[in-house]
């Protein structure tokens, strides 16, 4: 059986049984052997299913059949899938108490009232997938009384629920929707949203307009272009131009407007913007046709000009919603800090001293779970075992051991005295709760000001000016500049076929295929990436890609594995195993590396931890002790210089080193450290080839920093340890300042990254990182490995040659033809021709050539080739660790 | 070529209509989210319950 069931869920589904339904198969003795004998399934798969010893247990008839089905088909693979995918559906998450939905203050910036007492909120849910998903949710109203609907929107991972508050609490839907296995959190506030939905609106209304406009300009100007091949009266002329001025003039004027408005404050502030040359094509192209047609001459521009009005709103609109969609700080504030707080009530506030005193709880006391935005500074708060702090405070009970990675990126636990502040956001690693006096809480918090920091980064970082939208204004200017040369040449020579000449021009380098080109390259980039688990959150990422500039790696959780292993180690194994078993009662995170290294089953007895040092217990018999090298002298230990000896070696080499003491006599040491990845060399090598050049900013302490750069060879004075975010953003800025050549990435997987993500060039953030990190990162690699960003960067400069490729084609083609409908080689028909065909080249190329996959496919073998040769990419670590063990393993057997 | 005084008035006047069904449908919150109803039209046994309040909501 290669699923692991949680207690009371079903085996199938991994929805929670109900009571009712598993005392039934419990109590009636019902194994899977029994119960299939009702569903008649054949004589094999009861022999197959009696070979399981335990019981499996199903929340309805429909997943055992399922369950059982599968089994006899041998396909029982699709659970051990499901859990290595980390989507099997329903392991239920309700963190914490979802009661902060309820109070007032949340309900007044998030509830919409719709009148008769029924109410209107939406939530973000994460673990979406499909439309089971939908189905299920949407299902709700039948299971919880007083919800009148649910309704899912799949793109958004949004649900918006409508209930009665007569009869139910948004609190006990949320939990309802928890317990299926969804994590529910709050998303931005009514008055944020309905803006955001005010400005979708108007985007898409004005493109709407745009687009019918330039439909019919384009009609019409089809029909003046036949005008040329047959008769048409002057009256009849003149009204199809008369009508094109005034849909043109609607189009400039009203979703033009946003470009006008550009180039209008780009003159009043003296600085060049994008938008400048395409106002005054569209000005130019405006104006030069109401001229022509006031004088009662044909040649207009009106279909370029509105063409071009809905061709680069539709490319600003994706652009602006990538952008919103990075910039939802408020999210980023709910997925670091709690949203519940527990606040102590009833105790004596009025001096921190009276609560410093570590006495038991007296009867006054009382623990309410209030909304963490009702925390006041001088709350107590508790935080309980295992659980992150809801707002910056000072420690008031006792020193205890916290998990800092969020906001340092630090990878090993900090200890933090009585009295010395901790920030919301990091986590309680101690199995008892503790108390904090709250100073800060809310947006005040350090928490908030680094999503704060995100915001105002991604705002800050140069814009790169996309390759289509510098090349778009001054194009049709150029063409509206020479046609009208070549027009009045024309005029001059030969005024009959001055008209023909000047409108074939026209024809043959209307700008569809140029601005066709940058976007369908893009898309198909954009889709073939997305198809190998590079997400890429919009188009500009190509273009900064293009050239090699500065990476900046972070450390933990990026270039190393991001948790703690047991790499060194001395010792006995009995001895190693003695430790683990004791390891295995802290919440530590280097005791869990320990647990996890070596075999337990000892029988443990009196655990005493001692925070901030080790822990100590009687294992099968023998007064064992495992801790840092204070804890192991503090008691006197008949210390052993060997293994001490050893232990300095390790701190040598940026690992923690643990100290057994077995009965008094210190008799091994454990090396414990964040390993490198399997791939991180082969990275720095591979960028390092294509002339990047490798910076490392990490939040761990100088030694492991330089470390670890050293191992990926990295030269010193590129590396840097104890970074704040703040720190790592001013690197971001010091680099930008120091080079100027290149792009600058970021390559991170923490929130602590993330404020340097958005100031550098491309943030990239790598898969194991938090989920906030992925959302809100310009590309998220959700394949396995650090190779993607090879595959990355390559294929974004594929993309680029692409996109030059193209632009190439539809100005030479431009160029070409313009020349030749000038000289009067081409008449407007054949001109007509040519147009589509120029579109159909640059599809053509644009679909077929940015290619991610090859490379990938190939950097993909490369690195699986490489891990399964193991050692060969990691030789730093585990064969050095091995060598070391083999050296140190035999002077120990002479002690022990 | 009398009729092109008739017809292009009329085209324009349709493309106006289109528009504003357009805009009409946007302020509906008809172009909210375009991959949920492709799916959710697939799901047969809607509750009753449910569709009741759907059918109130969308107004």
């Amino acid at each position: 059986m290669t699923f692991v069931n949680n207690t009371n869920s079903c085996a199938h589904c991994g929805l929670p049984v109900s009571n009712a339904f598993s005392d039934h198969q419990i109590n009636s003795g019902k194994t899977n052997a029994v119960t299939t004998n009702n569903l008649r399934f054949s004589e094999t798969l009861h022999t197959q299913a009696n070979t399981q010893t335990r019981t499996e247990l199903f929340c309805c008839t429909g997943c055992e059949a399922v369950w059982h089905m599968l089994h006899q088909c041998g396909l029982e693979g699709y659970y051990k899938l499901q859990q290595d995918n980390g989507f099997l559906p329903n392991r239920p998450q309700i963190k914490g108490s979802l009661l902060y939905l309820d109070h007032a203050d949340f309900q007044q910036r998030h509830v919409q009232q719709l009148g008769n007492g029924r109410l209107r909120a939406e939530l973000r849910l994460d673990g979406l997938k499909c439309g089971a998903c939908l189905w299920l949710l949407e299902s709700l109203p039948r299971l919880q009384q007083g919800l009148l609907s649910a309704r899912v929107d799949l793109g958004r991972s949004v649900i918006a629920l409508e209930w009665l508050a007569t009869e139910t609490t948004l609190s006990a839907i949320a939990t309802r929707i928890a317990s299926l296995g969804y994590e529910v959190r709050p998303i931005g506030t009514l008055a944020s949203r309905s803006e955001w939905r005010r400005q979708d609106r108007e985007w898409l209304v004005h493109i709407a307009v745009a687009g019918a406009i330039s439909g019919n300009v384009m009609a019409i100007a089809f029909a003046l272009y036949g005008a040329q091949f047959s008769w048409m009266d002057d009256s009849t002329r003149q009204f199809l131009q008369w009508t094109s001025v005034a849909l043109a003039t609607v189009a400039v004027f009203w979703p033009g407007k946003l470009f006008l408005t550009n180039a209008f404050n780009a003159i009043r502030a003296r600085s060049p913007h994008m938008d400048l040359p395409i106002a005054l094509a569209l000005l130019a192209g405006l104006l030069g046709g109401v001229a022509m047609t006031a004088a009662n001459r044909p040649g207009v521009y009106f279909e370029s000009v509105s063409m071009l009005v809905f061709l680069l709103l539709v490319g600003r609109f994706v652009q602006f919603r990538q952008q919103r969609s990075a910039r939802h700080d408020l999210e980023l504030i709910c997925a670091l800090v709690p949203q519940t707080a527990r606040r102590v009530m009833n105790n004596n506030l009025k001096s921190i001293d009276t609560a410093t005193e570590t006495r038991p709880k007296s009867k006054t006391e009382s623990i309410e779970e209030i909304p963490t935005e009702a925390l006041r500074p001088g709350d107590i708060v508790e935080i309980s075992a295992g659980e992150s702090a809801c707002a910056d405070g000072t420690l008031v009970n006792s020193a205890a051991n916290f998990d800092m990675q969020l906001l340092t990126g630090e990878s090993r636990p900090v200890m933090v005295q009585c009295g010395e502040t901790i920030f919301a956001g990091v986590r309680l690693l101690e199995q008892h709760p503790v108390r904090v006096l709250v100073t800060t809480s809310g947006v005040d918090t350090r928490a908030a000001a680094i999503a704060r920091m995100v915001e105002n980064a991604a705002g800050e970082r140069p814009r790169v000016v996309e390759f289509a939208n510098r090349i778009a204004g001054w194009f049709l200017l150029a063409v509206i500049i020479v046609t009208t040369i070549t027009g009045c040449a024309w005029w001059f020579i030969d005024p009959t076929r001055a008209l023909s000449i000047v409108i074939a021009m026209l024809v043959v380098t209307c700008p569809c295929a140029l601005g066709l080109a940058t976007p369908l390259t893009m898309v198909a980039a954009l889709g073939k990436a997305a198809r190998i688990g590079i997400l890429i959150r919009g188009g500009d990422v190509f273009e900064r890609l293009a050239r090699s500039g500065t990476i900046i790696l972070d450390k933990t959780g990026t270039v190393t594995e991001g948790s703690m292993r047991v790499l060194r180690e001395c010792g006995e194994s009995t001895d190693l195993n003695f430790a683990a078993a004791l390891e295995a009662r802290s919440t530590h995170p280097i005791a869990k590396a320990i647990a996890q290294h070596y075999q337990l089953g000892a029988i443990v007895t009196d655990v005493h931890e001692t925070i901030g040092g080790g822990i100590s217990g009687i294992v099968n018999g023998r007064e064992v002790k495992v801790g840092n090298q204070k804890f192991s002298s503090i008691h006197d230990d008949i210390s052993n210089a060997v293994v001490i000896a050893h232990g300095h070696d390790m701190i040598r080499e940026g690992f923690s080193p643990v100290f057994v003491t077995i009965d008094h006599v210190t008799c091994a040491v454990i090396g414990v450290g964040d390993p490198l990845r399997s791939d991180a060399l082969e990275l720095v090598h591979n960028l390092a080839n294509r002339g990047w050049n490798m910076w490392m900013a990490s939040g761990d302490v100088t030694e492991i920093a330089l470390n670890i750069g050293c191992q990926l060879k990295i030269p010193n004075q590129q590396v840097w340890g104890a970074c704040t975010p703040e720190r790592k953003v001013e690197i971001v800025a010091a680099c930008r300042a120091s080079h100027h050549v290149g792009p600058i990435v970021m390559i991170g997987d923490g929130v602590n990254d993330l404020p340097a993500m958005a100031a550098a060039d491309v943030g990239i953030a790598v898969r194991q990182g938090a989920r906030v990190t992925l959302e809100h990162a310009d590309v998220a690699l959700t394949g396995g490995g650090l190779g993607q960003v090879v595959s990355l960067l390559d294929g974004a400069r594929r993309t680029m040659k692409t996109i030059h490729v193209n632009f190439a084609i539809s100005l030479a083609y431009n160029i070409v033809g313009g020349a030749l409908a000038a000289t009067g080689v081409i008449n407007p028909l054949i001109a007509a021709v040519l147009m589509p065909l120029s579109g159909l080249t640059v599809t053509a190329v644009a679909l077929r050539m940015p290619r991610f996959e090859i490379q990938n496919a190939a950097t993909i073998i490369q690195s699986h080739t490489k891990k399964t040769n193991s050692s060969a990419a990691r030789s730093t670590t585990p064969i050095a660790a091995k060598n070391s063990l083999a050296i140190n393993t035999s002077p120990i057997k002479v002690h022990a | 070529m009398i009729l092109i005084y008739i017809a292009i008035p009329v085209a324009l006047f349709i493309a106006a209509a289109a528009v504003l069904a357009f805009m009409w449908a946007a302020h509906n919150d008809q172009y909210e989210d375009l991959n949920t109803p492709a799916i959710r039209m697939l799901l047969d046994d809607a509750p009753l319950i449910h569709t009741k309040s759907d059918c109130q909501k969308s107004k």
